[in-house]
Order: C-alpha cells, then sequence, then structure tokens
C-alpha cells in the first residue's frame, strides 16, 4: 500500500505544484512558487512514511521543472533534489527525536499563534543575516545595526514561537514540528536556490539572483509549512495511524 | 474435493475498530455455484470477499480467528500470490481497478502472475474481451475513457482472463447507471453460459440475485442470517427486511397475496394472470398542490469549455413542499442542470431565479444558504477532522455565534442519526454515515432548497429508505429536495415529481405513475419498478399503474373482490 | 495514446517517424541538447543550440508555437536575467546606460546601488535568455513526445519490479483523477458558501488547508482500494514479469537517433568546451 500510496501522493504534489507556481508565481524563477502549496502534501508525507516521501517530493518537482517550467531534463534532475531534502530534513528531524507524532492540540490559541511567531521570526533572521553578508560585512553602519536589530526582533519572535508550540501540545511533537519548519525551508532554500542560480548544468538564472530567490523561497515555504502543513498533521495523523500507512523507520 | 470455499467460525476484527466486522461467520461454496451474498452496508459483505481471497488476513492489519480455505488452500497459509493464481476477485468501483494506461496493458498485468508466454497472453487477453461483449477496438483504449458499464466489463475481462476456478463479484453493478448495469448482467449472463467456474455474486439488487443465483446467503452483522436456496429465502419477507435486505417485488407480493416462495418475474405472471389480467377500474391518490416557487430556470444553455453543450434550452420550476427526482442516462445534464440551480455553474444562456431573485444577484454566502448541494461522493465535501467541525464548518463561515452553532449542529446530528459521533474523525466513518454527515453539514445551513447528487449509488436498500424518508421530511417542512438518482423504483414511492433529462434537454415532468407509463421511459432509459412491469404484463389499463407491492396488493386484491 | 504534454496542455508531437522511435532514443535526444547546455557560453553557441533544438521540434511535428504557453516564463526569466546583469551587478565593457538608485554613506566606504548596462552585460543576458528558449525546447520536445505507456513499457522491458513499473503509471492515472478532484472539492467549498474571488488572500490560504483535507483523505482511501485490487491480482511489489509481453526492441532508425544526440553533445563540448 505504501507503493500505491507513494504514486498518488506524487500525482497530488505534481498537479498542486503546477497550481501554485501558476498562482503564486516568483518573477523569474519558474517553479518556485511563492507559496508553494505542493510541499504541504510531501513535507508531511515523509514525516508520515519517511523517504516515500521525500521521493513524491522529489519526482513532483521534476516533473515540474520539465512542465511548466521549461527546465531542461539536466536542470530538474538536479534541481528537484531541493524538494527531496525539503521532505527529508523534518523526516529526519522527527525521527532523530523520537517524536510520538501526538498532534493533539491542547491549547487551540497557541496552535493557531505558532506559525505567525516562528514563521516571521525566522524570516527576520534570514534577511538580517542575508544584509549583514550581502552589505553589512563591507560596508559596516548602517547595515551592521540593522542585522542586529534584525537579528534580536526574530530571535524575540521565534523564542515566543517555541513557548507556544510548547505550550500547544505534546512538547516533544510540536518541537520537532518548529524545528522541521525552519530546517526544512533554509536546507531545501539553499539546494534550490543554489541549483537555480550558481551550479547546475547549467544554472538557468545567473547567480546574482541567488538572495532574492532564496528568500523569496524560504519566506514562502516557511508560511506553506507552519500554516497548511501543520494543520494537515493535526487532521491527519490519526488516519495514518489507525490504517497502518505511518512508517517509524525510513522505508517501513 | 466438493466445496470451493469454506469458511468457518471466522471471526474478524480491523486494526483500530473496536467492533467486529465478521463474527464467527460459517458459510461454505459448492463447486460450480452461483452463490448471492446479500447484506445490509456493514454487514461484512465485502470483508468476506477478502477473506475468500486471503488478503485478510494476510495483507490487512487486524485480528483473525478461524478457517478459510479456498480451493483446498488455506488462506492462512497459501500465499495471496498463490491464491490469486486460482481465484480472482471484481471489485465494485471499476475506477480503482485500473492501474494501467490501455486496455490491453490492464489485462496483461493481470495475466502476469501465472507467467504464460506472450501469444497465450494475447490470446486470453482477446477472448475474455469478447466474453464481456468488448471487441478488439477496445485494447487501444484508456480505461478513463470508458462508460461505467464498459469500465466493469474490462474489469471482469481482467478477472476472467486468468480462467479463475473461483470468481467473486462484488457489487459489480452498485455503482453504474441502468444502462451500464445491463450491460454488466449481459457479460455476467454470458460468463454463466460458457465458463464453468464457481461464482460468489455480492449483490443489493434482488431481481439480479433471482437470475442468477443458485443459493443465496444473507449476512447480518457479520453472521450468516439465512442461507438457502432463493425461492425459500425470499418468501421470508420481514426477516430480510430485518436484515436490511429486500427481497423482489413479486416475492412481496407473493407473500402478501399467500402465493407460495416465488422469487421471479415469470413465475408471478403465471399464478396471477388467470385472477387478475385486464383489470381496468383503480386509481391512485396522487399530491397535486405545492407551494411557491423557490427556484426556476428559464431557457437555460450550458456549454463546458471542452464545448460539450450540456443543458440546450432548459426550463424547469421547483416548488416547496416538492421532492423531485432528476433521472435519465448519464451525461444526460442532470448534475449539470442541478450545479446550474444551485449557482455553482453559470448558464452560458437563459436565467436562473432563486426565491425570484437572479442568481448572479446573491453572493455566495447567501446563495448557498438558500440551496445546498450535496456532492455524489462526500468524500469531496468534508473538510475537517471530526464529525462535529464538518458541520459546524458552514456555520463559522457565516459568524453565527457559538451557542447557535451547536444548537444547529445538535439538530442537524440529530435528524440524520449521528449523535455520539461528534468527536469521530470523518475518515472512519462508513460510508452510509459519511453520506449522512454530507446531508447534515448542508441541512445545518437551513436551505431552502436541498440538491443531492445521486446519495442512494451503493448504499443497501435500507440506508436508502432511510435516507428517503428523511428528504421526504424536509419536504413536509416546507422545503424542496431536488435528487439526481438512477434508483427508478425507490424515487417512484417518494417523489412527487420526476423529471427526465436527456441529451441536454427536459423530455418528461410529470408525476412518477405519469412518466413510468409514457414513452419517456424507454426515450430516457429508466427501470420500472418490478411491480410495474408484473401489471403491464398482466394487461392492466395504462391508469392502473402501482409503483408499490402496497398498491399492486392493494389492486390485486380489489380485483378479486 | 496521448503524451504528457498533451495530456497537460495539449501539445502533441504529430511524425508518426518520430514517434514510432524507441523512449530511450526519444529521451536521449532533448537529454543530448540539456548536456549541451552548459557549453553554449556564448550568444552565438547559445543560438545555434536554439536552432538545433527548433529543428528537433519541428522534425518531432511540434508546432513552434508551442512556445506559446511558455511566454510568461520567458518574458519573466529574462527580464530577471537582465536586471541581474544590471541590477545585481557589474560587468565591464562598454558603458551604454547607467543610474544610482541609492547612495549611502556607510562606516567603511560609501554604498551605491546603481543600474549599470554595458555591452557585456547584454551579451551574458541573451546567452542566458538564448539558453532558456533551448531548455524550453528541449522539455516540449521530451514531453510532447513521450507518453506514459513508453515509460510504463519501457520499465518493464528492462524488467523493473512490478512495484516500479505500477508506480509509475499510477503517478499519470493520479494526475488525472487528482486534478478532477481538485476542482470538485473547491466547488463543494464554494457550496458550502466559500467564495474564492472575495477571500482575502491570507484567508483563501487558510481555506486551502481544509481543501487538502478531504485531497489526501481521497488519496488514502483510493491508496487502500487499489492495493487490495493490485494484491487480489497476485501482483507483488518486488516480482517482475516474466512473459516478455512489453517487447520493446530498438531497431536501425533508434540508434541512428541515438548516435545523432551523443554526436551533438559532442560537437558543442568541443565547440563550447
Amino acid at each position: 500500500m505504501h507503493i500505491v500510496t507513494f504514486a498518488f501522493a506524487t500525482a497530488i504534489s505534481y498537479v498542486l505544484a503546477v497550481v501554485s507556481s501558476l498562482i503564486f508565481p516568483v518573477l523569474g524563477a519558474p517553479g518556485v512558487s511563492a507559496l508553494y502549496v505542493a510541499a504541504a502534501i510531501y513535507v508531511p508525507l515523509g514525516i508520515w512514511m519517511g523517504l516515500w516521501g521525500c521521493m513524491a517530493g522529489y519526482i513532483s518537482c521534476f516533473f515540474l521543472g520539465l512542465y511548466p517550467s521549461g527546465y531542461s531534463l539536466v536542470q530538474s534532475f538536479v534541481w528537484s533534489w531541493a524538494d527531496f531534502i525539503e521532505a527529508f530534513v523534518p523526516a529526519l528531524i522527527y525521527r532523530a527525536l523520537k517524536a510520538d507524532l501526538d498532534f493533539t492540540v491542547k491549547r487551540p490559541r497557541a496552535a493557531k499563534l505558532l506559525p505567525l511567531f516562528v514563521s516571521s521570526g525566522s524570516i527576520f533572521l534570514l534577511l538580517g543575516i542575508a544584509i549583514q553578508v550581502l552589505w553589512g560585512a563591507t560596508y559596516g553602519e548602517p547595515f551592521t545595526t540593522i542585522y542586529a536589530a534584525m537579528v534580536y526582533i526574530g530571535t524575540a519572535l521565534a523564542a515566543v514561537g517555541i513557548i507556544l508550540g510548547l505550550l500547544a501540545g505534546n512538547a516533544r511533537t510540536w518541537m520537532a514540528q518548529i524545528l522541521s519548519i525552519i530546517g526544512a525551508g533554509l536546507c531545501s532554500g539553499l539546494w534550490g536556490a543554489g541549483t537555480l542560480t550558481i551550479f547546475n548544468f547549467p544554472p538557468p538564472l545567473p547567480a546574482e539572483l541567488f538572495w532574492p530567490v532564496f528568500i523569496g523561497w524560504v519566506l514562502g515555504d516557511f508560511i506553506v509549512l507552519s500554516v497548511i502543513s501543520t494543520a494537515l498533521l493535526v487532521a491527519l495523523t490519526p488516519v495514518f495511524k489507525r490504517t497502518g500507512l505511518l512508517v517509524r523507520g525510513w522505508w517501513a | 474435493m466438493s466445496k470451493a470455499a469454506v469458511v468457518e467460525n471466522v471471526w474478524w476484527k480491523y486494526e483500530g475498530r473496536s467492533d467486529y466486522a465478521l463474527r464467527g461467520l460459517s458459510l461454505e461454496v459448492e463447486r460450480g455455484e452461483v452463490l448471492a451474498v446479500m447484506g445490509h452496508s456493514g454487514a461484512g459483505k465485502t470483508t468476506l470477499a477478502l477473506t475468500l481471497t486471503g488478503i485478510i488476513p494476510q495483507r490487512v492489519p487486524g485480528a483473525f480467528k478461524g478457517r478459510v480455505e479456498v480451493l483446498g488452500m488455506s488462506t492462512l497459509k497459501a500465499d495471496v500470490t498463490e491464491i490469486a493464481k486460482r481465484a480472482a476477485i471484481v471489485f465494485e468501483d471499476p475506477e480503482i481497478q485500473f492501474v494501467m494506461s490501455t486496455v490491453e496493458d490492464e489485462i496483461a498485468l493481470a495475466l502476469e502472475p501465472l507467467r504464460i508466454g506472450r501469444e497465450e497472453m494475447r490470446e486470453r487477453i482477446v477472448w475474455s474481451l469478447e466474453l464481456v461483449g468488448l471487441d478488439k477496438s477496445f485494447l487501444d483504449r484508456s480505461p478513463l475513457q470508458l462508460s461505467g458499464g464498459e469500465k466493469q466489463r474490462v474489469a471482469i475481462a481482467a478477472a476472467v482472463a486468468r480462467e479463475p476456478e473461483l470468481l467473486i463479484l462484488d457489487e459489480p453493478t452498485s455503482d453504474l447507471d441502468p444502462a451500464g448495469k445491463e450491460e454488466v448482467v449481459a457479460a455476467i449472463r454470458r460468463l454463466r453460459d460458457e465458463l464453468d467456474t464457481t461464482v460468489v455474486l455480492i449483490e443489493h439488487e434482488p431481481e439480479y440475485v433471482a437470475e442468477f443465483a443458485d443459493r443465496v446467503a444473507v449476512l447480518k452483522e457479520g453472521r450468516a442470517a439465512l442461507d438457502g436456496e432463493p425461492g425459500e429465502v425470499f418468501s421470508k419477507v420481514d426477516e430480510l427486511k430485518g436484515c436490511g435486505v429486500y427481497p423482489p417485488e413479486v416475492s412481496e407480493i407473493s407473500a402478501n397475496l399467500g402465493l407460495g416462495p416465488l422469487y421471479r418475474f415469470d413465475q408471478a405472471f403465471e399464478l396471477l394472470k388467470a385472477s387478475v389480467k385486464g383489470f381496468r377500474n383503480h386509481s391512485f391518490e396522487e399530491r397535486n398542490s405545492f407551494g411557491s416557487t423557490l427556484v426556476e430556470c428559464r431557457d437555460v444553455h450550458f456549454t463546458y469549455p471542452n464545448g460539450v453543450r450540456a443543458l440546450k434550452g432548459v426550463s424547469l420550476v421547483i416548488l416547496s413542499g416538492e421532492l423531485v427526482a432528476l433521472v435519465g442516462p448519464n451525461g444526460g445534464g442532470k448534475t449539470t442542470l442541478a450545479k446550474v440551480m444551485g449557482g455553482l455553474l453559470k448558464p452560458s444562456a437563459g436565467e436562473v431565479r432563486v426565491l425570484g431573485r437572479r442568481v448572479e444577484e446573491y453572493d455566495r454566502l447567501t446563495l448557498s444558504s438558500l440551496v445546498g448541494y450535496v456532492y455524489q461522493n462526500p468524500d469531496h465535501q468534508i473538510f475537517n477532522k471530526s464529525v462535529y467541525e464538518e458541520v459546524a464548518f458552514g456555520l463559522r463561515l457565516r459568524r453565527l455565534p457559538e451557542k447557535e452553532v451547536r444548537e444547529r449542529v445538535s439538530r442537524a446530528l440529530e435528524l440524520f442519526e449521528l449523535k455520539g459521533l461528534e468527536g469521530e474523525h470523518p475518515f472512519f466513518l462508513s460510508k452510509g454515515e459519511k453520506r449522512r454527515l454530507a446531508l447534515a453539514s448542508v441541512y445545518a445551513l437551513d436551505p431552502k432548497v436541498l440538491i443531492v447528487d445521486e446519495p442512494t449509488t451503493g448504499q443497501d436498500m435500507r440506508f436508502n429508505e432511510i435516507l428517503f424518508t428523511a428528504l421526504k421530511k424536509l419536504t413536509d417542512e416546507g422545503r424542496a429536495v431536488v435528487v439526481i438518482t438512477h434508483s427508478i423504483p425507490l424515487a417512484a414511492r417518494y417523489a412527487d415529481r420526476f423529471v427526465v433529462v436527456k441529451d441536454g434537454k427536459i423530455i418528461a415532468s410529470g408525476s412518477p405513475r405519469r412518466v413510468l407509463t409514457s414513452p419517456a421511459v424507454e426515450e430516457g432509459k429508466l427501470t420500472k419498478p418490478q411491480v410495474l412491469r408484473l401489471a403491464q404484463a398482466l394487461g392492466f389499463d395504462t391508469n392502473v399503474a402501482p409503483l408499490s407491492v402496497e398498491e399492486f396488493v392493494k389492486v390485486v386484491e380489489v380485483a378479486r373482490a | 495514446m496521448p503524451t504528457i504534454l498533451g495530456e497537460l496542455a495539449g501539445i502533441e508531437a504529430k511524425s508518426k517517424r518520430y514517434m514510432g522511435l524507441h523512449v530511450l532514443a526519444k529521451i536521449v535526444i532533448p537529454l543530448s541538447i540539456s548536456l549541451s547546455l552548459p557549453f553554449a557560453k556564448e550568444p552565438p553557441q547559445a543560438l545555434a543550440l536554439v536552432a538545433v533544438s527548433a529543428a528537433a521540434c519541428v522534425a518531432a511535428g511540434i508546432p513552434l508555437s508551442a512556445v506559446k504557453k511558455y511566454v510568461a516564463v520567458i518574458v519573466s526569466m529574462s527580464a530577471f536575467i537582465v536586471l541581474a546583469f544590471s541590477l545585481f551587478t557589474y560587468i565591464p565593457g562598454r558603458v551604454l546606460y547607467e543610474a544610482t538608485l541609492w547612495k549611502v554613506q556607510a562606516e567603511k566606504g560609501v554604498f551605491e546601488w546603481k543600474i549599470a548596462v554595458t555591452d557585456a552585460s547584454l551579451s551574458y543576458s541573451a546567452a542566458f535568455i538564448f539558453r532558456i528558449f533551448a531548455m524550453i525546447l528541449s522539455a516540449t520536445l521530451l514531453l510532447a513526445s513521450v507518453t506514459d505507456r513508453d515509460l510504463v513499457w519501457g520499465f518493464f522491458s528492462l524488467r523493473m519490479p512490478f512495484g516500479v513499473c505500477v508506480a509509475a503509471s499510477l503517478f499519470f492515472r493520479g494526475i488525472h483523477l487528482f486534478v478532477s478532484d481538485f476542482y470538485t472539492i473547491r466547488e463543494a467549498m464554494s457550496a458550502r458558501g466559500v467564495d474564492f474571488e472575495r477571500t482575502p488572500l491570507a484567508k483563501r490560504f487558510m481555506l486551502y488547508a481544509n481543501a487538502l483535507t478531504p485531497l489526501l483523505s481521497l488519496m488514502i482511501t483510493r491508496s487502500y482500494e487499489v492495493s487490495m485490487a493490485l494484491e487480489s491480482r497476485g501482483i507483488a511489489p518486488g516480482s517482475r514479469s516474466a512473459s516478455g509481453y512489453h517487447l520493446y526492441r530498438m531497431r536501425r532508425s533508434d540508434y541512428a537517433a541515438v548516435a545523432a544526440g551523443i554526436a551533438l553533445t559532442l560537437a558543442f563540448v568541443a565547440w563550447g568546451g
């Protein structure tokens, strides 16, 4: 049944990938969507079904690369690992932390506010780091002050998000979820934006576009993963558990 | 080895469920016979089918006790793949049985485990298609492009190509329209005549059972409640109904009139023709007055983006207090018409008015509160993680105070017998419960008009009766209910009006009695109730058209008197 | 049999000869264009690759107007590429246009953000933009000529396990099923009162969670049912076809097509490498 579920999940991911990239495009970077809803399918699937979910992410992205993004076979082959990574990182975090996948929500308000704080905190941190890397290191003030301010704000917001997560329900599960959102977004963004702009055979876009693509990618991921993925995990984890589809290892 | 299958004291519980699906079921299948298995939804019929293939307990997690032997193989010891070489099953939904892109590849895949040569595979593919009435031109076609009846016949061909010793047909006609049912029934007739195979036929339709079965087993709550020859089983009308099973209407007539244990149309005709042939005088009460106009369609046309003209100048009025059945062949435009009435599709030409105002003048929220739409597959419209949340969803969209939400949810759950399931995850509800949940979710919005798309497909007769009774109650409250259905005999007993839609036009509209005795029956490919066919065969006058067993019996009693 | 792009966008390769090629040949040709891309660094090389890709599409019977579907992609990428080379970096060359957008006196110097269009930046942009065309044409050639049946038969003929072959077929079937489901679910939400057009973007986004729940539920239900159907036929995921039914041999024309593809890549390696 896992193979069939994987095949169907890949199909759904592809359908949503196409829809997202057409409805919420990032101009200049085809296939990159400001709100990549497909991630809401294969990232939870990676958590529920291990490498099956990761492969669903890879294959759906591979076909998205071909159509409607128009990337060549080789470019698509390389680029699509971004979505594999996006599903793999959360799957790894949950398994490493031995989180129980108990998404019972004890405090609904905390669960609802959590995505806002985690996402915004992470974005502030990320933007701050980008500013420091691009300009602060070379030019110093006022960029370093902006960087520092954004780091403080981002850390504070993320800290509130973490506290909300611990209050929302099972601490280990929600902690894993917060770390997964951040880890998945950053790691997949690095590969995704990197292969589009810096390394690929050849990259479809110039290297100079790395930071705008990376930030757009990560921002979109944070929003989708913290809002939709989390909602789906809450709604459907009991179903995966009871149907026997849940995979504790990587394949079975 | 005279038994094709032996099921001995089998208990089975699906993982995660608290109740047993099979509770000490014992049953035997003789070689070469056609055993029909009937029962209410949830009685354990499909579970029995999966048990006979070894899928339960080998592939489905759960708790199993008992013994099952199929063609001499124990289902606990012989692997599913071994059993599958000799036993084949066709499921209710033809869609889920197709995994390949062409008919040829589909049947070839089914033959792969037999490890036969290429040439023999090719021969069997062509032979099996011909057996079910399809020719070679179907080989290259995509299963997705086929009609319901053709799809199910391909599924049967894929099973039969393996030349199984045991063939299990799990409600093969359930999901089909009357034309599709006829095609599949014709294919089953051919199989029966040409193959020497033991058949287990799981079926709700008593007429098909009457035609094919050598023996009938009736399941109730995971056990065999009745088992015997069709005449014997169908004569126990009350007991059958207690199991959620309805016998052929002629059996009920015979039980009422004391004609003895008969179950076939020809038997009833022979016995009754002497006493009631050509009887003329009787009239039936029909309700003619209804309330105000709720929905009006004026010369509505609709064309899909792919160019298909689904509606070609339809004009229709829906009145408060009436239950309207939209009937007709698949692809005729019934669902399109229903969606246009619900404001879900915008007509290409013409006008739709709800409570006197054009549909375009309403916002989505208001319109959906006036006209509720319930989809055929309830899975398409269940969006939440608990029954309560689901019913409350639409109410919360309207920002109603939580107290009112609670009250309306409670009322809806009560009406549709879902009380006690508030916290349950909708995924784990049975098909019937999901359908009731979908109805409850829409009912809670308090619509004036309720449109329900094929709610009876795949359900047992008892559920369908309960459903139609509930829908009829809604019309008593002054609402209008529009039901799209292929269950003509059932709809005939409850509907105030039949509207026959074919090729994008309304070809007939009137009381069920008037429509079912008009040429629209042939044109619209409607299935007449058995009692009406019997009455017509006996030469009853056209105005003496009983639509139910009760009406027929009344007519006969008056005739005899 | 419709091709993958035929089903998705109505674009099909119409040449019977090309469509009669083995799936391996139909994959190698666009792959070879793909592998030639890194070596098409200068505008003339990139333009030559575009010409070859276009010729391959024409030979396959794919109308070049198919590129119309990608207009938004081409325009947005082109615009961003030009911006990248003029706004986010400075490529030395003859300056054609220059303007300062933002100037800040920073601690360690003057930070200037300016737009600078040079002949070198235009040349780089041109090479990138031509490569995009080649990229799109190669992807179109692949998807407009390969059917899902080609891929599945290819897997069968390579004696891949049934699990792989069936999964590939189910992926393509699933696209149809779930597109239809997605639109039905959206419609069902409208029937309950959701007005997607008038709902603010943030709220609409939240509603996607509600839309995805039934989509995934349907996926699980279908997976269960399809799995039962496959099991009942004795199809074990790890076993392989023994019948040889899916004979899929390469012919001389297929070998010739593969050789042409390899030759193309080698030619570009020699030219641009």
